[in-house]
């Protein structure tokens, strides 16, 4: 059939390849991390409601390093100039730093709501210096929240506007501060300079990772092969796959993520297989001229189904994830991988014969068997082929025994969730972060939701006592809400720094400052909702939990029918992340094989090579996992995937050994024959495969995102196993236990 | 011959100087008009009631009563909402601002510095609500006249300290009275635009009725509306005291 409308094939799949690539062009990149989290999780949807109404998501923060200390004339100026610059920043609501900072001072006569340090009046001798620093650093208000303890770093604090193009406006800002070329060192840290981050981060993924994938794929399909075609035809479908599934996602206005920016790598380590397999049917069995197409077509006959397997089966290993996937962006991946995946299959198995039948057939044969020429692969598949089928049990015993060390490795897995540590340590983000946990005690927030009569002195007590016991906890810094101006406000006016005792007392001091900028992230207009916020350090998942839950555990007591208390931010967030990760690691997992393993009976029309088949899988992963454990390589949302692709790429090696077998079986061929046959033809293309696919993923470790790089490894170790696992365990159990997993009235009438 | 050419030399110069002072001026003599009939009346004493609208155009609304005298001292008390009924802010000359709290029972001064920050959660900020002649502290510049406006320029007077990089002034010709102030920011940029709305003529003065303060750069806006005006009340220096501004 394809060889027949090969031409029609050849036009149509270009044409379509074309208009893809066409949209490839309005392909976006979303970098915004708290896009990412599932909308759907009650406390992601809070933190995004907080993010948008408090402007917390919204916050561009500039850290000051001065050489010695901030209360030096000079950085003060150049604070207050840049205060001055970034204010004027288009998309910029507004700035805080400490040259413009809401002061509420007490004076003889009364107190004053004024700026701490007046920026057209800065402090220029050192005795007005000593005293502003002391001033500043003596405030709870001030002192690791603007300045560090040491006062060695400050921060400029600019509010984005919600409706702009926050990364273009993060970009404004940086280059702002850094064409001042002042001798303070400055960092940049917030939602909008970490969107600005993973936007290069991502593109500058696509750009290496890409053309190396692919120059190592073409460089291994040259060393096998040695032939033009050997690298066209695979090179060029998955080429074509990767332009339809991210054509499709332009299309869909589906955007790239730090991690779908792998897809390219993936398809290309994956895919190339069918071509490969497509590819080296055809060099062996169109030899003449003259038969030429009913060579291509039988050629396709012979492979064309074991390809159309293996590559639904790893269709299915990529879909089985996307069902429970945590992450948004996990869920992208996976649909748009799948799809990938079956557009490299359908263009392999069209498109790619169709082509290679175009071609003249070519001069150097595969010739089965025939000593003397073999090439070194060839010698060392006719080797292992003898000890196989000679010592079926040494290799059984001897894997067995590998599994069972593997197997006391699997506890030994951790979990890894915290975001930020997905990038390098080398990152601006890492480096920032790390900043902000030393100098201003964290940079993930923690915040509670406050709904009820704001202005009551009695919900305020409620908010004092979250606040203490935020404080308390050593990981928290930096907890802030409206009740510090409320109580610095009510000292002022001579009552003592404490929440005022009426209602009347709140409102008239609220009055004093409402509009204010800083008011603004604290509490809503209408007084009816505000929020508590601090930082948490970067910790242990069993911290994050155990904070999500005592703090819970507090906010439930203390809500009534008149105010509640919910909590949000990143403890939260990770706790149920970690939660997920185990429930859709072990759900994937389940769903994969249950999956594969129907579709292989139907496929092979055998629930004995069903399950002949899927026994190297079960080692692979025993392996895998041990793996882990014992290099400490954790499970994050990249390696989480790790189960469902062993599963869906593992099992195409079976797949073809299997296939390959009984086609030899068919033909009246012994078990030991059948084995030796299939493991010189089969195996060759495993093993090239098993090279391709492992150095491909092994670029993935060019990637920026960790857990990327992680997944590179691993999934090169998996490959490397199941396809090991597929021409020793395999026919080591088919000999074993003499299976020839064909129907005997088959082979007869054969 | 001397005495010829000096008089040649003066009847060709003087109209060239007659021409820059007159544009000039012209100028500050808008200005100075614009001060004289906004701020015309002895005293006035006003009901205003303030709507604040949020980016989604949500309301809040206060009222509140105003007692003013000359350009420079100003007695402001909020009636509603019921639990800010009774604050007030008194504003003498040399940024002197005191604020009563009722239930607390008592004033404070507030500092000059928070001149940019906003009045009561409105879009005007201390600095907007100053009373103040704008002549003091500004320098015109006439850019154009037309369609029955003057356009004033207005730059900050040195050692002036504003939040503002310029005004621009839009002036009726038929009465100098201004119709609106666009402010913009130390970056040039539009910021806050103040628009005078149904001006009346109440006796022999003239009084925008409404007053629309929009900030450009958060959507927001605040609108004051007069619901009463008395002027020339007779106040006297008394009513702009602390004394009065607990009662």
């Amino acid at each position: 059939m394809v060889i027949k409308f090969r031409a029609f094939i050849i036009i149509a799949f270009t044409l379509l390849t074309a208009f893809m690539a066409y949209f490839l062009k309005d392909l976006k990149i979303n970098p915004d991390i708290t896009t990412y989290l599932p909308k759907s999780d009650s406390v992601v949807a809070r933190f995004n409601y907080i993010g948008r109404n408090y402007s917390s998501s919204l916050m561009a923060i500039v850290i000051v390093e001065a050489e010695k200390d901030v209360f030096t004339k000079e950085t003060l100026e150049h604070t207050s100039e840049l205060t001055t610059s970034l204010k004027l920043v288009e998309g910029v609501d507004y700035v805080t730093s400490l040259t413009n900072v809401l002061d509420i001072k007490k004076t003889d006569d009364g107190f004053e709501i004024s700026r701490l340090i007046e920026e057209n009046n800065l402090p220029k001798s050192s005795e007005e210096l000593k005293k502003i620093k002391e001033y500043t650093l003596g405030k709870k208000l001030y002192r690791g929240n603007l300045v560090s303890e040491d006062s060695k770093y400050t921060v400029i604090v600019c509010r984005v506007n919600q409706d702009v193009d926050k990364n273009s406006v993060a970009r404004k800002i940086k280059e702002s501060v850094l064409s001042k070329k002042f001798p303070e060192k400055y960092y940049f840290e917030g939602v909008p300079f970490q969107l600005m981050n993973i936007m290069d981060l991502v593109i500058k993924d696509l750009m290496l990772l890409t053309p190396l994938i692919v120059l190592l794929i073409a460089f291994t399909l040259f060393i096998s092969f040695r032939t033009f075609r050997g690298i066209l035809i695979p090179v060029l479908a998955v080429a074509m796959g990767v332009i339809w599934s991210m054509g499709l996602m332009s299309i869909l206005h589906v955007e790239l993520s730090p991690i779908s920016d792998a897809i390219p790598v993936v398809l290309f380590s994956v895919g190339s297989a069918y071509g490969i397999h497509i590819y080296n049917r055809f060099k062996r069995v169109v030899r003449d001229k003259s038969l030429k197409k009913e060579q291509s077509a039988s050629a396709l006959r012979e492979v064309g189904l074991a390809v159309l397997l293996a590559g639904l089966t790893t269709v299915m290993g990529f879909l089985s994830f996307v069902f429970n996937a945590y992450l948004n962006i996990i869920k992208e991946f996976g649909i748009f991988s799948a799809l990938g995946v079956f557009f490299v299959l359908i263009i392999s198995i069209t498109f790619s014969p169709a082509l290679l039948s175009y071609f003249p057939v070519e001069k150097t044969h595969f010739q089965p068997l025939k000593a003397g020429k073999f090439h070194f692969l060839e010698r060392f598949l006719n080797k292992l082929s003898a000890f196989i089928t000679f010592h079926p049990k040494k290799i059984l015993i001897s894997s067995l025994l590998l599994l069972l060390g593997m197997v006391a490795g699997i506890p030994l897995i951790k979990d890894k969730i915290d975001i930020l540590n997905y990038f390098r340590p080398e990152t601006d983000m890492r480096i920032t972060a790390s900043i902000m946990n030393k100098e201003f005690g964290g940079s993930l927030p923690i915040m509670v939701l406050v709904r009820g009569d704001i202005q009551n002195p009695l919900v305020l007590e409620k908010m004092k006592k979250i606040k203490i016991f935020l404080e308390q906890q050593p990981d928290i810094k930096n907890v802030s809400y409206v009740g510090d101006f409320i109580e610095e406000m009510n000292d002022c006016m001579g009552e003592g720094k404490k929440i005022p005792d009426s209602r009347d007392k709140v409102s008239n001091l609220m009055f004093l400052i409402e509009g204010d900028d800083m008011l603004r992230q604290m509490i809503n207009n209408d007084k009816t909702e505000a929020v508590i916020q601090a930082y948490v350090r970067n910790v242990e998942t069993k911290r994050y939990r155990e904070i999500y839950s005592s703090l819970n555990k507090l906010i439930e007591s203390l809500s009534t029918n008149e105010i509640t208390f919910t909590q949000s931010g990143m403890p939260g967030i990770y706790s149920n992340f970690d939660d997920s990760l185990m429930n859709n690691l072990l759900q994937s997992l389940v769903l994969s094989l249950v999956l594969i393993f129907i579709t292989m009976i139907f496929l092979l029309r055998s629930i004995k090579s069903a399950f002949v088949g899927i026994i190297p899988l079960l080692f692979t992963m025993v392996v895998i996992f041990g793996f882990m454990g014992y290099a400490g390589i954790a499970l994050d949302i990249c390696t989480i995937l790790i189960a469902s692709i062993t599963v869906g790429a593992g099992i195409d090696y079976s797949i073809h050994f299997i296939t390959e077998y009984k086609n030899h079986i068919i033909k009246g061929r012994s078990i030991k024959d059948a084995i030796s046959n299939t493991i010189l033809i089969s195996g060759k293309s495993i093993v090239i495969n098993i090279i391709t696919v492992m150095l491909g993923f092994l670029v993935l470790i060019f990637a920026n995102l960790l857990p990327l790089v992680n997944f590179g490894i691993l999934v090169a170790i998996t490959m490397c196993f199941s396809g090991i696992g597929a021409i020793t365990i395999l026919p080591a159990v088919i000999t074993l236990f003499n299976l020839k997993l064909v129907n005997k009235n088959k082979i007869i009438s054969n | 011959m001397k005495k010829f050419l000096i008089i040649v030399l003066v009847s060709l110069t003087v109209p060239f100087f007659t021409f820059f002072s007159a544009s000039a001026q012209s100028a500050s003599d808008i200005l100075q008009k614009v001060d004289d009939i906004i701020n015309a009346p002895k005293d006035q004493f006003i009901n205003m009631t303030i709507t604040i609208y949020d980016k989604s155009l949500k309301e809040s609304v206060r009222t509140m009563v105003t007692r003013q005298k000359g350009s420079d001292k100003r007695l402001v008390k909020f009636l509603t909402p019921a639990d800010q009924k009774g604050i007030g802010f008194l504003s003498l000359p040399n940024d002197n601002l005191t604020v009563y709290l009722p239930a607390f029972g008592k004033t404070r001064k507030i500092g000059s510095s928070v001149k940019n920050s906003k009045f009561a959660g409105t879009d005007f900020s201390y600095e907007d609500m100053e009373a103040k002649r704008y002549s003091s502290k500004w320098n015109p510049k006439l850019i154009t006249t037309a369609g029955g406006y003057y356009v004033l320029e207005l730059t900050p007077k040195t050692g002036i300290v504003t939040d503002y990089l310029k005004l621009m002034m839009y002036v009726r010709t038929q009465d100098n009275y201004p119709v609106k102030v666009e402010h913009y920011d130390k970056g040039g940029k539009l910021y806050k635009v103040l628009t005078d709305n149904k001006i009346t003529k109440i006796g022999s003065y003239t009084i925008a009725k409404e007053l629309v303060m929009e900030d450009k750069k958060n959507g927001t806006k605040t609108k004051m509306v007069m619901t009463s005006i008395k002027f020339d009340n007779g106040f006297t220096d008394d009513i702009f005291s602390e004394r009065e501004l607990i009662k």
